[in-house]
């Protein structure tokens, strides 16, 4: 699979989770943007050299995760927050979206705060995919993936817990 | 393609984050992309242009370089032309390397690049300085035509000569503090990443 057609079909499946992913590393909505099209670009240049389309999702993830873990902060002047975050949902009833909305916001902050080694493990693992998986992305040990995700998940339902 | 509900509460929660506006991101895409061609185009235009210059002032007997310049000039582009299609053929980046392995491929190629660049900041004026003083000592001085020259050419070309190696050490100078943060940064996400349990 190649070529734009081949593209939209896969940003169309793909193009939340790699959101998501990158949202956990930068917090400004430019700066995701700016990271959302890195990835993309990467996985257009993949495309061809693309073998096994049951294990894209996978990939992509992978891609992404190595694309925002590897970027370097060049312009350290623009640093300034963002005034809304990029986890509103405006698809659900008022009182429903601002419960879901929170709710959403404190995961996302959670997963924001958590060490660079445990956030990487968090923002796969988020993504539904297996420890197996996810310690080939990162290149660790299942083992040492298995510990880092347990402790992602205190830190997360600890953090969840005082937040919520 | 719609993936089943995962069992974890803090998955499904996660998951429920809104969809992006993929029609403008592919938009985008497709403008980067466009954007990328042409400018490679346009700079290998520029390059092969200036060479095409070069051929002809070599065949129309206006520079007395005996063709040295225009051979180094198109070797420069072959080279640099073969590089970028062998880094684009094994691209062993974010594509193919896992977090780790990447990181510290990345931080190798950072150290390169800052030896490169420390060299075009402190090699070139020292081996330009190096150079005068052993052309000054062994008598090695510029063709006749040179003196020649009426004295403001000879100015002029001193000044260009100066401008070329101060902006030379410059780019050195602002690329190597760029690549010292880029191997600093990237070899604290190493040690974080591999940070023991």
């Amino acid at each position: 699979m190649s070529g734009v057609a081949g593209l939209e079909e896969i940003v169309e499946v793909h193009a939340a989770m790699v959101r998501r992913i990158a949202s956990v590393y930068e917090r400004h909505p430019d700066r995701v943007d700016d990271l959302v099209q890195d990835v993309w670009i990467a996985v257009w240049r993949a495309l061809p050299r693309l073998d096994n389309q049951a294990s894209l999702k996978s990939y992509i993830a992978r891609i992404t995760q190595n694309i925002c873990v590897t970027r370097i902060r060049r312009a350290l002047v623009r640093q300034a927050e963002p005034l809304s975050d990029t986890f509103a949902d405006p698809g659900l009833p008022p009182d429903e979206a601002s419960g879901h909305a929170a709710r959403l916001a404190c995961l996302v902050e959670a997963v924001r705060n958590l060490p660079e080694n445990l956030k990487a493990v968090a923002s796969l693992y988020l993504e539904d995919m297996q420890v197996k998986d996810i310690a080939l992305a990162l290149g660790i040990s299942e083992s040492n993936a298995s510990v880092r995700l347990h402790r992602a998940k205190s830190a997360i339902k600890l953090s969840f817990g005082d937040q919520s | 393609m719609t993936l089943p509900p995962s069992k974890d509460p803090l998955v499904a929660l996660w998951q429920t984050a809104p969809k992006p506006d993929t029609q403008h991101l592919l938009q985008d895409l497709q403008r980067v992309n466009l954007l990328h061609r042409r400018t490679s185009r346009s700079v290998l235009a520029i390059l092969w242009g200036l060479a095409a210059l070069f051929l002809f002032e070599e065949a129309t007997g206006r520079v007395g370089s005996h063709g040295l310049l225009t051979v180094i000039w198109i070797a420069v582009i072959l080279g640099g032309r073969a590089r970028q299609r062998r880094a684009r053929c094994s691209r062993s980046d974010a594509l193919s390397l896992d977090t780790v392995n990447l990181l510290k491929f990345m931080i190798a190629r950072a150290k390169r690049d800052l030896r490169t660049a420390r060299s075009l900041y402190a090699g070139v004026p020292l081996g330009a300085a190096a150079g005068a003083v052993l052309a000054k000592l062994a008598g090695i001085g510029g063709s006749p035509s040179v003196h020649a020259l009426h004295p403001r050419i000879q100015m002029v070309q001193t000044g260009a000569g100066v401008a070329t190696l101060v902006a030379m050490t410059v780019t050195g100078a602002i690329l190597a503090r760029a690549r010292s943060a880029e191997v600093r940064q990237l070899s604290e996400k190493l040690k974080s990443a591999e940070a023991g349990l």
